[in-house]
């Protein structure tokens, strides 16, 4: 069935039968065929229309081009296969034709958004993500009709509508997002309104208290100089109070900061030997080839997902080790430290069941104590035989792992452990892992 | 020795070495002057010169330092629509649409120092009315103190606005008036300041300097980026500074000292606003402003932040400027360097402190006392310092006697760097130096060498450069101005017509007129 698809969030796209026909369009007509479509089902006069989009003192002139353009349309957008009409002009009003085949993505987005609007958002998050996708841009961007008051104050209030509906969707998501400790598509949004609107100091707090969550006490920081910079630089003004009173806080976290930090800035003594034991991206990335490269050690493979759920990839690790080990050397691991590692990984307890997590810790302590925990384990099995640890998707490895792979690096310099890192080489976290390397 | 390019001779030559001040001639080879004397032993080097200009009893002074430029917003601006004499709507609506004429379709219009309490009507236009005498071109209005903006339709739809954003003035039916102030303001600026290309920063560039050689200039500071400018306009220096036909020290304009490290500069600031101006009585004052008791003005910083950016910039031993006009103003900039001297003790730093304008004998003290040096504004007496003019309007004739006290400053030994802080005074070292010596307070008025020093020797010493240049002396660049009268003997009333007949930067004439 023939079919009309209008996506006006963005750049105006216009599909006939599958083609687009915007080219084929005036701009007058264009204009006229959105405000309809916006419209869907509302009568308009055919005299109200004339003077909207013409100059309404010749008032002749302005009806024939009405009536020239309402042909043009009709020319280009012909009946659909059931032989409904797109445009409905009968006498003096004219309409788009609510029962048609017709897609509008704007129609689409109120639709989405009535339905979850007071409802829990948790429960919506593939409604809200559908928001955000339809959201290619600007209502009507780039399109502006000269001399024709009516219809761009129409755009500018329309705009203005969809964008704040745009940054609310972005709101919630990013409630949702936090709540899911998705932390990196929070972020990710932040960084989107941050775009739209730099000067809103409320935007780069929600980022520092993610990168505080994330442990990432440096990303904080860089984040309030960035927002001290811009709003000195734009507004010459401060931060407020309440966001000073939280780099405060940042600061002083210093004296309790984790492990892998202290080891971050003590890196710098450490030399270690693990550079030729670390491979990107091999160039003959077929597996087969590269395991039997390591004949004679243990290949574990543990690739990552974008999950993003904390301690994902170690948890994995865990369970692997566990399944590719005999059992009496993975009890020359100390029980405490596997009373630790069951904080993530539950098999633990096929080893010792007696095992019981007891104690509450604060975020940073349980890190370090799991870090620990997986660090010793690892460092008492590369003993027993070299290990080689391919890891597909790297960039996709979830933040507390990856904390862990950096402190790991950092601390230990055994070279009987091999990591082959496949993912994406322009990624932030393969970036930043392979700055630790070089700098190691 | 080879060649001589150029040999200046019979000349009264204004050396400003306290060695020998007075010259006649001087040789000149490879951009730098390698003789001078007052004797005739010039004549050896006829034989040997390529060049040679007989100043036929004319004086010579060192190429002029103009020590505070907005050099990039001046040149935007000397392309823009000036609106600063309108009188009504009518009258702007008229210009724009002359201007629209001229400009090709699509291209903004950029239109500048619009007060709307100087015209008729007392009210600013709105983007309908842009509408209808420009269809065909976005309009961007600045309001005098650049924090105002006015748009029409066209621009309003090419911008990115966050329609969350405070400052977006409505109409009835709750659109957009094209009337834009504050954060709105400032977004909308950043963005259409980003359409603006570098060859049109290049077009207004050029013109600039070809006014700043005129006027006999061949060293200015630009104080560029930041707050109320773009950092585009910054990085456009930074790109270009040794392209440009005389000497530019780039101040960069931005909190972020970080990023001044990286670009390996070795000064950060200029116009970084501890307080505002007086002319929009926000510079902050001790009492209110004699024409608006409900206001004494704004400090931007708090003490503590600004405690926080100096140390920083003390910490990574930067040239640091910041701008503080008002009594309060300059009481915090001289806390923060008390409090940062404490910590990080420095010598030679050569700090600054732009415009000064109304210190107290305390406030001169203590900036002594800390090795800061003061950038100031001559020409702002000219325009301002009169009876009857802005600051008596402002401050009361008990504070207009107070500003600027140039001779207290150099009585107690401080030293004050010269500009013109184009565009808002031109660019004229004379005009400078003749306010400076007919300071409308008499006992503010300093003698004509120590206000021609302000404008060569001491802005040389306020960008590290007097080994260099600032004076005439052998081994020093050969960057000099040749005047048609003497600026030391001249009946002090008549300094500013004096005339700047030539230019010369590193041995080049860059500017020639009446002379041979």
């Amino acid at each position: 069935m023939a079919k009309l698809e209008i996506y006006m969030l963005g750049n105006l796209k216009i599909i006939w039968n599958g083609k687009s026909i915007v080219e084929k369009l005036s701009n007058k007509a264009t204009a006229l065929l959105c405000y309809l479509a916006v419209n869907k089902g509302k009568k308009f006069s055919r005299d109200k229309l004339a003077t909207y989009f013409w100059d309404a003192s010749n008032m002749d002139s302005a009806r024939y081009n009405l009536r020239y353009n309402l042909w043009s349309l009709r020319k280009i957008i012909k009946q659909d296969k059931v032989g409904q009409n797109m445009i409905i002009s009968i006498k003096d009003t004219c309409m788009i034709n609510p029962n048609a085949n017709l897609y509008i993505d704007v129609l689409e987005l109120n639709e989405v958004y009535e339905e979850i609007k007071d409802k829990k958002i948790y429960d919506y998050k593939n409604e809200l993500e559908k928001i955000k996708n339809l959201y290619k841009g600007e209502f009507l961007e780039e399109f502006y009709i000269k001399k024709c008051i009516e219809f761009n104050d129409w755009i500018f209030y329309e705009r203005e509508k969809y964008q704040r509906k745009y940054i609310d969707i972005l709101h919630k998501l990013i409630y949702v997002y936090k709540k899911n400790h998705e932390y990196v598509k929070a972020i990710d949004l932040l960084e989107e309104m941050i775009k739209i609107n730099p000067l809103k100091e409320e935007l780069y707090v929600e980022l520092i208290q993610i990168y505080i969550e994330l442990g990432d006490r440096d990303a904080a920081i860089h984040q309030y100089d960035r927002c001290c910079t811009t709003l000195r630089e734009e507004l010459n003004i401060g931060p407020m109070e309440s966001t000073k009173k939280i780099y405060e806080k940042i600061k002083e976290s210093k004296t309790t900061i984790n492990r892998f930090e202290v080891f971050e800035e003590k890196g710098i003594n450490l030399k270690l030997n693990t550079n030729s034991h670390i491979i990107w991206n091999p160039k003959d990335n077929s597996q087969k080839i590269q395991k039997q490269i390591y004949k004679g050690k243990k290949i574990i493979e543990n690739p990552c997902y974008p999950l993003g759920l904390d301690y994902y990839w170690i948890s994995n690790l865990i369970e692997i080790l566990m399944m590719r080990y005999e059992e009496e050397d993975l009890k020359k691991l100390r029980s405490y430290y596997w009373k630790d590692i069951l904080r993530i990984q539950s098999k633990v307890l096929s080893i010792d069941d007696t095992l019981v997590v007891t104690d509450q810790l604060s975020i940073k302590t349980e890190k370090n104590r799991i870090f620990s925990g997986v660090e010793k384990l690892l460092n008492i099995l590369i003993e027993i035989k070299p290990m080689v640890i391919f890891i597909k998707n790297i960039h996709y490895i979830d933040e507390y792992s990856f904390q862990f792979l950096k402190y790991y690096l950092f601390k230990n310099q055994y070279d009987t452990l091999h990591l082959v890192l496949y993912g994406d080489e322009n990624h932030r976290r393969m970036k930043e892992l392979k700055k630790i390397v070089n700098f190691l | 020795m080879g060649k001589i390019d150029l040999l200046v001779y019979n000349g009264n030559i204004i050396t400003l070495d306290p060695q020998s001040p007075i010259a006649r001639w001087l040789a000149i080879q490879d951009g730098k002057i390698v003789d001078i004397g007052y004797e005739n032993e010039y004549k050896k080097y006829f034989p040997i010169c390529i060049d040679t200009i007989d100043l036929k009893g004319r004086t010579m002074v060192p190429g002029f330092y103009d020590s505070h430029v907005h050099l990039v917003q001046t040149g935007l601006n000397i392309l823009s629509l000036d609106l600063s004499h309108v009188k009504s709507i009518e009258e702007i609506l008229k210009k724009i649409e002359e201007e629209s004429k001229i400009t090709p379709e699509g291209k903004f219009i950029r239109a500048i120092g619009l007060d709307e309490l100087k015209i008729k009507e007392k009210r600013l236009p709105n983007r309908y009315e842009l509408d209808q005498c420009a269809p065909n071109h976005p309009v961007w209005i600045n309001r005098v103190e650049y924090h105002t903006s006015i748009v029409n339709s066209m621009a309003l739809h090419m911008l990115k606005i966050p329609y969350n954003t405070d400052g977006i003035i409505r109409n009835e039916n709750g659109t957009p008036s094209g009337v834009l102030t504050g954060r709105a303001s400032a977004i909308v600026r950043k963005q259409i300041l980003n359409k603006f290309s570098n060859r049109m920063r290049l077009k207004g560039v050029n013109k600039v300097l070809e006014i700043a050689i005129e006027k006999g200039i061949t060293s200015l500071n630009a104080m560029e980026g930041g707050f109320t400018f773009h950092d585009k306009d910054a990085e456009f220096v930074y790109e270009n500074m040794d392209n440009f036909p005389i000497d530019i020290s780039l101040f960069y304009q931005t909190v972020n000292v970080n990023k001044v490290i990286e670009k390996k500069l070795s000064r950060i600031g200029g116009g970084i606003f501890i307080d505002g101006s007086f002319g929009s009585r926000t510079a902050a004052l001790k009492e209110p402003y004699i024409d608006d008791s409900t206001t004494n003005g704004k400090l931007y910083f708090t003490q503590e932040d600004l405690n926080s950016f100096i140390l920083k910039t003390y910490e990574k031993k930067l040239q640091i400027s910041v701008h503080a006009i008002g009594e309060r103003a300059i009481e915090q900039i001289l806390t923060a360097h008390e409090y940062a001297q404490k910590i990080y003790p420095r010598k030679n730093h050569r700090n600054r402190i732009e415009h000064f304008e109304l210190p107290t004998k305390e406030h001169i003290n203590r900036a002594k006392n800390l090795g800061l040096i003061v950038s100031m504004q001559p020409s702002y007496e000219y325009f301002w310092g009169h009876k009857g003019q802005m600051y008596e309007k402002r401050l009361g004739e008990e504070r207009r006697v107070k500003a600027n006290p140039f001779k207290e400053i150099l009585k107690q030994g401080l030293m004050i760097a010269a500009g013109s802080e184009s565009d808002v005074t031109p660019l004229d070292p004379i005009l400078g130096i003749y306010a400076a010596v007919n300071h409308p307070v008499k006992e503010h008025r300093i003698r004509p060498l120590d206000a021609l020093k302000m404008f060569t020797i001491h802005g040389a010493y306020a960008v590290f450069e007097e080994d260099i240049k600032g004076s005439i002396e052998k081994g020093k660049y050969a960057d000099l101005v040749i005047l048609n009268e003497d600026p030391l003997k001249i009946d002090s009333t008549q300094i500013k017509n004096i005339k700047v007949l030539v230019t010369i930067k590193e041995g080049n004439i860059l500017y020639e007129t009446n002379l041979r």
